[in-house]
């Protein structure tokens, strides 16, 4: 089953959350919507859920019309960045709900019901309420009743932002897994490019209510098509009168030679360690500074003050 | 040294001002003995007046609890041209005085009033009678189911029953599954407050209901017929009646945020 966008449109007054978006998302996969906030990704997310009309164009599935579909007609899984399980109700009730509100008979219910809460692996807790649990645990109960009454798409509003550091890494890992197992069509919306790489099939990047690219992570990272996916992929930095007209450089990209004659000649002003990487922070002869982040094994024996030459193993031209 | 002095205030007012009328009420009121009270409480007049306003009370409670959960409910959730006036109108209520709330109905629907010509053709009496005491009594109290509930309304946000939609829920079940358990608290209480102010209500009603004994005369008007009539220690068993009705509204309160933890 593919979900087909066909130009959709939405204005919020004069404001255009999506401006004109197409996109298919295959069967199986596991899109994400990756931009900053007010591109138009949540917008789009809640068009897919039927939480929003759009002023003009079509959602369709496999070539079926769902536009005119209301949210309660189009059984898809929505999960909530806050993650909005009822309060008064505990885990399995949360879950059951789709079942409950379909009138499904109550053993049907039960056994649906314990299927998913080993899936989520949240099987003892089946009778707490949500403000007992811990914020991952919330995060797998909203994500075990979106899927509870085998939804067509699930669909995920940022689903990590409310949870710690630790816990999302856990869970991104836990989610893909996940997917791979249930196969659900997937799209979530995020603003954290390494959450939508490390996840995702394919990413779509979101600006300004358009699709500025789409692509796979290695497409979208090795060529990105505009100036701002490579600012929005973030470590990147332009360069000006350094080559003709201005360049992109990665911080990545940048190596250091101490003898070398090739490269824009560097002075070291500072080096400091950033987790895996160091990095070291110099000034061009253009009175420009360039961030280069090395392996810390290339930044031996570097130090300030120390004068040498940078180059740019890929430099980022965009027509100029 | 400021602590102590702005609590000892605080304290001292509160005697002066709460307490002490209550004991005084208290005092009063049994002066004579539980038998002199009991006998004032049994009294056929007062028990008309307490029936009355336990009548007046079961009509308008559950019409503006009702008509608080819808009000609070498009407030909360709605977006629509009138809302800013709709806001304004609901503290009407509580902003004017009484009286003058009970005035409006006489000129409504008095022998002299808009309606007054019309309803004297059809023989229907509202004011000095029973309708006009429902009618200013609801005007009254309208805003308190509406008041207790649009703060938490808002505060709880929709995600829950737009989550509730996706997962294939019906307006109505929205509705019974999701929002009115998560409300259930508040609208208890704002109903408790509904109801003891409608069966305290003394201004608006005293303009319209033409203080006729034993027909329309609600248990805050009999405190103060039997008060005129210098029968202090009845006028005060009878007032004490209605000081339990507030003291028990308290108190169910107490019960119901311990319950609820905040």
């Amino acid at each position: 089953m593919s979900i087909e966008i066909l130009g959709i449109s939405k204005n919020f007054g004069s404001f255009k959350a999506l401006d004109d978006v197409t996109l298919t998302i295959g069967q199986g996969e596991l899109l994400a919507l990756l931009g900053p906030s007010g591109s138009g990704k949540t917008t789009l997310l809640r068009v897919l859920a039927g939480l929003e009309l759009p002023d003009v164009g079509k959602v369709q599935e496999n070539g079926h019309d769902l536009t005119a579909l209301g949210a309660r007609d189009r059984n898809v899984g929505l999960v909530f960045q806050h993650f909005a399980l009822f309060p008064h109700l505990d885990v399995f009730e949360n879950i059951a709900f789709s079942l409950r509100v379909r009138k499904r008979p109550p053993a049907e219910v039960h056994e649906r019901v314990e299927e998913l809460l080993h899936l989520v692996q949240l099987e003892g807790l089946a009778h707490r309420r949500p403000a007992e649990l811990s914020g991952g645990q919330r995060q797998r109960v909203a994500l075990a009743r979106a899927l509870a009454a085998r939804p067509r798409v699930l669909l995920l509003d940022e689903p990590f932002s409310a949870l710690d550091a630790k816990v999302r890494h856990e869970l991104r890992t836990w989610l893909r897994r996940l997917h791979e197992e249930l196969g659900t069509t997937t799209v979530f919306v995020t603003h954290d490019q390494d959450e939508a790489f490390e996840l995702a099939d394919r990413v779509a990047v979101f600006h300004r209510g358009r699709i500025e690219q789409l692509g796979t992570p290695d497409e979208i990272y090795d060529t990105p098509k505009s100036p701002f996916v490579l600012d929005f992929l973030g470590n990147v930095q332009w360069l000006e009168g350094v080559e003709k007209g201005p360049v992109a450089v990665r911080h990545r990209d940048v190596t250091l030679h101490v003898d070398g004659v090739a490269g824009w000649p560097a002075r070291i002003v500072r080096i400091h360690r950033t987790g895996s990487r160091v990095r070291v922070d110099l000034q061009l002869a253009t009175g420009q500074l360039l961030i280069a982040a090395l392996e810390p094994p290339a930044a031996q024996g570097l130090f300030v003050g120390q004068e040498l030459r940078a180059v740019a193993e890929r430099q980022y031209g965009f027509g100029a | 040294m400021v602590r102590i002095l702005l609590s000892g205030l605080a304290m001292a007012w509160l005697t002066l001002m709460v307490l002490a009328p209550v004991v005084i009420v208290l005092v009063e009121a049994l002066s004579a003995g539980v038998g002199a009270w009991w006998q004032a409480v049994s009294d056929e007049e007062t028990r008309t007046s307490v029936a009355l306003s336990l009548k007046v009370a079961a009509i308008v409670v559950p019409c503006n609890a009702v008509f608080g959960v819808a009000a609070a409910w498009a407030l909360a959730r709605f977006r629509f041209r009138g809302r800013t006036l709709l806001l304004a109108l609901l503290d009407l209520p509580l902003s004017v005085s009484p009286v003058v709330s009970g005035l409006v109905f006489v000129l409504l629907f008095g022998a002299q009033g808009w309606f007054g010509p019309w309803l004297q053709a059809h023989n229907i009496q509202i004011i000095f009678a029973v309708p006009g005491i429902v009618l200013a009594t609801a005007f009254v109290t309208l805003p308190m189911v509406a008041r207790e509930l649009l703060p938490l309304l808002e505060s709880q946000g929709d995600d829950a029953e737009l989550a509730a939609r996706t997962l294939g829920a019906s307006g109505w079940q929205v509705f019974w599954l999701v929002s009115f358990p998560r409300m259930r608290g508040a609208l208890a209480y704002g109903v408790l407050l509904c109801m003891a102010r409608a069966l305290g209500e003394f201004g608006a009603v005293s303009v319209v209901s033409g203080h006729i004994r034993g027909q329309t005369d609600t248990l805050p008007l009999h405190v103060e017929i039997l008060h005129n009539e210098y029968h202090f220690q009845a006028a005060f068993a009878a007032a004490s009646l209605l000081l339990l009705v507030g003291v028990a509204t308290l108190l169910l309160r107490r019960l119901h945020t311990s319950e609820s933890g905040h």
